[in-house]
């Protein structure tokens, strides 16, 4: 076969091909010089990896070249069609084919165009085509390994493969890979317009092809080659094949990744020599410092390994670690981190910022980009959560699930945008512009001082409004006249002792605020609620259900009953929502039934100027009666380990129990337990729903081994009879016990301790059996008593009186009972249900 | 498993920290690692400008996770303690830096 005129027309398709290197380069040299750098002992990890990337850049090159190099050698055409070039006389074939093989590296000339904005680069050797012609090579280099995808987007792209296929009559692999715009073309990893601009220049791309072939006479089409040849290979004597090159330059790559590795090590174990260091360090210096100091920086020590690490990461970034020293510092936030309780918190700052933001972003465009620039955004939350910006961002980006913080970061991060204390913010507007809907003006306008009053029981709006004003007050560097006459700041500022009642008052009057309503109804506070300057100079008040809307009270927030002065509650009252709003609202929040131990009053101090307010200024010990707080073991439902949680309970005076379980500092669960024994689960924010039976008895269980164990109340006056014991029972309620071994529980029910006795409970559907000197004599009376009742169910505690056993009888006659467990709390905590107790007894039954 | 997101603010940290060369694994641990450095050398700068009367009064509001009031407590007692802090964790960071880059240099010269 004669290969002469083949080889002539790869070589002119080979000079026409744009993208072949002009001149290979000299592999040997190179390598040469590589090695050569590379001995050099003070090479540093940053020079190694240029030199990797040379390697990187010079094999691609090689293989391209190579690759030019086989093309040159390899015949374009199969056996079929060199037969039917050699039928062509006098050369004709050469010149027939001449121009239609230049027009097919026109071609690959426009494909290489439509990528020449952006070099074109294969990312991975092609695989090898049978029966390819060069420039079907060419193509499948380019395609080989794309990743077919299906999304409809690369679905349609795919498709655009397909039609090219068409127009250079045979197929082309659908799975490509390809660097564009500096991506790598496998569509996961491009954004949408990435992948948008891609698509429209290979449209434009694939119509312009398609013209052309249109035009195109049918007989300079090339047909698809029916078999391969063998590539022939030229070697030079004496010189390192491809292969043996390839082969050095493997050698060499992982010499330098090694190399690579052991620096990483070696600078990896002295990093962490330094920083194990220099912790000692501080801590020898806390240690000098002595007393408490000494134990928090252990505490902070212990805590803080504990935490995951993205917590830690959390608390770096906390610290301004990352933002190339821009960004404050939060010692607070780093610590709260440190301690493992800031996901609520989080969870309802974040809540509360998003409504906060919504109420003060600018709605047109201009304004809105403007307002981003200037941080009000971020000035915003930071005021909302009452912590430094960058700490807020941090806290928002590593919680997981909250968006908002993540998509503000896009906006900032990658900048190391400062934010600045000196930041512009919305100027302060009187309220009524406010409520007019007028959105707040960006410009430049003074700091607002971080000052915040938090909701407490039994006090309304104006003393949380005093609280800001002391606050105020507290800092001596607030200057009245740099806030805009008319708005909150300005008038708590220029307020003093004698006229602050009368200005909260107003404050808080003012319909503008919309804390109080015209049908006399005000907006409840929730305990979780807390009142603030915002960048607007007026007084906000979060609240997590509600969006804020232009007025300072979040729009539709439930409201309480007109305050009647008459009647002035003595105590923090509670009081059920009304209007459909608030029902709405409760279903979803703490006690539907409308007994809501978290929220207050909204008009507890609200009565007018010439009322006294009816009550007391807050007392703590007035509110919490009790603290317990009990390690219990929990049984995971997975086999693990039991672990031991803490029980914390506190009993407010108003007899709503709450019950915190915790571990290791984390806050595993929170329920609120009501007067009536309604219990509720705190979900985060303010949210509370109802608990579910099982977590009720769980929660009933708690409270009641706290109060048995740890009840710290004061005790009720011994009665006259000097032979009574008073003692306190589970549920906390008062029982007598008398020297003749007779109990009176909270029923005025008369049990005998001397002898099991039988009893029904209050929903007659349990019975107990209690009394009896051994636990023979017990378990002889409950057989004895089944035996007679053989669908009944006896309940009584073990050998031990530390859990309950229902006991049956089998068919068998057998008396059998295992202790019972409760449901568990989200899946993994069970706990055994304690004995019966005397107070669950309603009356004997034998 | 981090977050893109979460691994972008790793990559900003390990920039700062100029360990970008190590894998990003190291970097977490790393990072980790400075990162109670930096919360201790910052806390204990700003537990140095306390009265000592308020220390206590400091670590209690600490150990209840509760940063509002803390920040409200530093903001009365040590109305600078932002810039404090800042000024600790910068120090840090330098001497780590000047660590890193002393035992690039001392490898160098060998």
């Amino acid at each position: 076969m004669d290969n002469e005129g083949p080889k002539n027309i790869i070589k002119e398709v080979s000079d026409s091909m744009p993208q072949q290197p002009q001149s290979p380069p000299d592999a040997d040299a190179l390598m040469a010089s590589w090695e050569e750098r590379l001995k050099d002992p003070a090479l540093t990890s940053e020079e190694i990896e240029k030199i990797l990337i040379e390697i990187d850049d010079t094999e691609s090159l090689w293989s391209h070249t190579e690759k030019g190099k086989e093309v040159n050698n390899t015949p374009a055409v199969n056996a079929t069609q060199t037969a039917e070039l050699e039928k062509k006389s006098d050369g004709a074939a050469d010149a027939a084919n001449l121009p239609k093989v230049g027009e097919k590296v026109e071609e690959e000339d426009d494909l290489n165009k439509l990528f020449s904005e952006e070099p074109l680069q294969v990312t991975k050797e092609p695989t090898p085509q049978s029966g390819s012609v060069p420039e079907e090579d060419d193509l499948n280099e380019l395609f080989s390994d794309f990743a077919l995808e299906q999304s409809p987007e690369e679905k349609k792209i795919s498709d655009m493969f397909i039609e090219l296929s068409e127009i250079y009559g045979y197929a082309i692999p659908e799975d490509v890979k390809i660097d564009f715009d500096g991506c790598v073309f496998n569509l996961k990893n491009c954004d949408a317009d990435l992948k948008e601009r891609f698509t429209t220049r290979l449209e434009a791309f694939v119509a312009e092809q398609r013209e052309k072939m249109e035009k195109r006479e049918p007989s300079e089409e090339i047909k698809p080659p029916v078999e391969p040849e063998q590539p022939q290979k030229e070697e030079r004597e004496g010189e390192d094949t491809t292969k043996e090159r390839k082969e050095k330059l493997g050698d060499v790559v992982d010499d330098l990744e090694k190399a690579t590795r052991e620096e990483n090590e070696r600078k990896t174990k002295l990093a962490e020599e330094e920083t194990s260091r220099r912790s000692e360090e501080i801590d020898a210096e806390a240690e000098k410092m002595g007393g408490v100091v000494e134990k928090f920086f252990r505490w902070t020590g212990e805590k803080y390994n504990k935490l995951s690490t993205r917590e830690k990461i959390g608390t770096g970034l906390a610290l301004g670690l990352g933002a190339g020293g821009l960004m404050a510092v939060s010692v607070p936030v780093a610590l709260v981190f440190c301690g493992g309780i800031w996901v609520q918190r989080v969870a309802g700052a974040a809540s509360t910022f998003m409504k906060y933001e919504n109420a003060t972003l600018p709605h047109d465009e201009e304004r809105k980009d403007t307002f981003w620039k200037w941080g009000a955004k971020e000035k915003a939350m930071a005021k909302t959560m009452g912590i430094s910006a960058a700490a807020t961002i941090g806290m928002l980006v590593l919680a997981e699930g909250v968006e908002k913080g993540v998509e503000w970061l896009h906006h900032y991060w990658p900048d190391h945008t400062e934010i600045s204390a000196d930041a512009p913010t919305a100027p302060a507007q009187p309220a009524a512009a406010a409520a007019a809907g007028e959105s707040a003006t960006v410009a430049s306008a003074p700091e607002m001082p971080a000052v915040y009053a938090h909701a407490s029981p039994g006090h309304g709006y104006e003393y949380m409004l005093k609280r800001l004003w002391e606050q105020l007050h507290d800092n001596k560097q607030l200057d009245p006249s740099k806030y805009a006459e008319g708005s909150d700041i300005h008038k708590l500022l220029t307020a003093d002792a004698a006229s602050i009642d009368t200005v909260v008052h107003q404050i808080a009057s003012d319909s503008g605020h919309g804390f109080f309503n015209a049908d006399g109804t005000s907006v409840q506070i929730n305990l979780d609620d807390h009142i603030f300057i915002a960048p607007d100079g007026q007084v906000h008040m979060s609240h997590e259900f509600y969006n804020s809307g232009p007025v300072q009270a979040p729009e539709n927030a439930p409201v309480t009953p007109a305050y009647p002065p008459e009647t002035a509650p003595a105590a923090p009252e509670i009081t059920p929502p009304v209007g459909e709003a608030a029902t709405d609202h409760l279903s979803n929040k703490i006690y539907s039934e409308g007994s809501n131990p978290s929220v207050l009053h909204g008009s507890a101090d609200y009565p007018l100027e010439s009322h006294t307010p009816p009550i007391e200024e807050f007392q703590p010990d007035k509110v919490t009666f009790s603290h317990d707080e009990v390690h219990t073991r929990i049984f995971p439902e997975d086999g693990n380990q039991e672990r031991e949680v803490l029980e914390s309970i506190k009993t407010y005076a108003d007899d709503y129990t709450e019950l915190t379980v915790s571990e290791d500092g984390r806050i595993l669960e929170r329920f609120m337990v009501d007067p009536e024994g309604h219990t509720s689960r705190y979900t985060g924010g303010d949210t509370f729903v109802p608990a579910s039976e099982d977590q009720t008895a769980d929660v009933k269980n708690a409270i009641e081994h706290a109060h048995r164990d740890e009840i710290s109340a004061p005790q009720p006056e011994a009665p006259a009879h000097a032979q009574e014991i008073i003692q306190q029972s589970g549920s906390g309620e008062v029982i007598q016990e008398h020297a003749d071994g007779i109990v009176v529980n909270q029923s005025g029910l008369k049990i005998p301790t001397d002898k099991p006795h039988f009893y029904a409970g209050a929903d007659d559907k349990h019975i107990f059996a209690y009394g009896g000197g051994s636990a023979e004599e017990k378990l002889k009376a409950i057989k004895e008593f089944l035996t007679q009742n053989l669908d009944k169910t006896v309940y009584s505690a073990d050998a031990n009186g530390e859990h309950r056993i229902p006991w049956h009888i089998t068919p068998q006659g057998e008396l059998v009972g295992v202790p019972e467990k409760t449901g568990g709390i989200f899946g993994w905590f069970k706990s055994f249900v304690k004995p019966p107790e005397p107070n669950e007894f309603v009356k004997l039954i034998k | 498993m981090m977050s893109p997101m979460q691994d972008e603010i790793t990559a900003a940290i390990a920039t700062d920290l100029g360990i970008t060369e190590l894998p990003i694994d190291t970097q977490k641990e790393l990072i980790s690692q400075f990162g109670e450095v930096a919360l201790k050398a910052a806390t204990l700068s700003v537990i140095g400008k306390l009265a000592e009367e308020k220390r206590a009064e400091f670590a209690t509001l600490a150990e209840a996770g509760d940063a509002m009031a803390l920040k409200t407590f530093l903001d009365r007692e040590v109305p600078d303690h932002e810039e404090i802090a800042k000024a600790a964790v910068a120090e840090e960071i330098k001497r780590f830096k000047e660590f890193q880059a002393e035992g690039t240099d001392k490898r160098s010269n060998k």
